[in-house]
């Protein structure tokens, strides 16, 4: 039989109890076991030490450690702000040194291409004159 | 309850003396919380988990406990756990017309005997389920679960290792937690049991 966890919510916890003990169920065998392992745990304990460890330490202490964390995050922004514009401008000058021998290399092919493009052209052109010429040249004396 | 001054005794006393209350609070009232649990969410498994987690908030927050009534404390904290695991699994239940303990309590019919006692039927339904397992987790989920012997009876028994029974006893769970979440428990059973045969 199963109940309706919307009509169990609405019971008080007294009548929630007197529900229960009047159906009870064993529970597993190994469920205390289980439970005081997990008690040992390091999730478990760690929480446990913190809040006492501050429930220790008074209001105003507690108010003076914040201030100063607060200060400290504050005067790191500064610092941060401050020193990530020198920052970026060495990463670039960096970029722009190692970026120089490949440019001039570029550069140098660019030239060479350029000048082997432009003496060929004129070796075309210087041909291309001479066999004008010739042709011109053989008119010239078929005329005559 | 109200635990012994205990600022003079030192950490590992306090700790010490935590830990009696905790052991105390488990020896007097699991099945309480573990009842609770399970009308909630009507696994056994899910219910076993919600017990572990209300002990242990308790426990983390005994130093909040004002002595006065432990046992409506811890149930009032199983019940907020277990209104936790119902909202995040929005398995909220469609509201039905089904107030039959209700009915009873006001009839005066605890003890009618056409009424099946929640116990045997919880029994009842692992012990199917554990049955219903491939081998090996069968034989180790029902010695675990349903015989409740200890993993070292069973290292002996079944001869096999301390943690490959671990392991199995792991995974045997996590199996019959799929089982006994499915809406239609027979169903499902019936189906590998099919497969199993086939």
């Amino acid at each position: 039989m199963q109940d309706n966890p919307m009509k169990l919510e609405e019971l008080s916890i007294d009548e929630l109890i007197r529900i229960a003990e009047q159906d009870m169920i064993t529970a597993p065998h190994y469920l205390k076991e289980n439970i005081m392992e997990r008690s040992q745990s390091v999730q478990v304990q760690l929480p446990m030490k913190l809040e006492v460890h501050t429930r220790q330490v008074s209001k105003k202490m507690q108010m003076f450690y914040y201030t100063m964390k607060i200060s400290a995050a504050m005067v790191c922004t500064l610092i941060l702000l401050l020193l990530v514009p020198n920052l970026k401008f060495n990463v670039d000058q960096g970029y722009q040194e190692a970026k120089r021998p490949i440019e001039e290399k570029r550069t140098e092919v660019t030239e060479t291409f350029m000048e082997k493009r432009s003496n060929f052209k004129e070796s075309i052109d210087t041909l291309k004159a001479n066999f004008m010429q010739s042709i011109n040249g053989g008119n010239d004396n078929e005329q005559q | 309850m109200r635990g012994t001054p205990i600022r003079s005794l030192g950490r590992e006393a306090e700790r010490i003396n935590e830990q009696q209350q905790l052991e105390h609070m488990i020896d007097s009232y699991q099945n309480l919380v573990f009842t609770i649990c399970y009308k909630f969410t009507n696994n056994y498994f899910d219910a076993e988990d919600l017990t572990q987690e209300t002990f242990l908030s308790a426990y983390r927050n005994l130093s909040r406990f004002d002595g006065e009534n432990l046992k409506a404390w811890l149930c009032k904290i199983a019940k907020n756990k277990c209104l936790d695991y119902l909202k995040r699994a929005d398995a909220r239940n469609i509201p039905t017309e089904d107030t039959f303990f209700l009915t009873l309590e006001a009839n005066g019919q605890t003890n009618s005997p056409e009424r099946i006692c929640l116990e045997e039927s919880v029994r009842e339904q692992l012990q199917k389920a554990c049955s219903s397992l491939s081998p090996p987790y069968d034989e180790v989920a029902y010695a675990y679960f349903c015989e409740e012997r200890s993993i070292e009876e069973l290292t002996v028994s079944l001869n096999r290792n301390d943690k490959t029974l671990r392991t199995q006893i792991y995974r045997a769970k996590g199996m019959l937690r799929k089982l006994l979440d499915t809406e239609d428990f027979d169903e499902s059973l019936n189906e590998r049991r099919q497969i199993h045969a086939g």
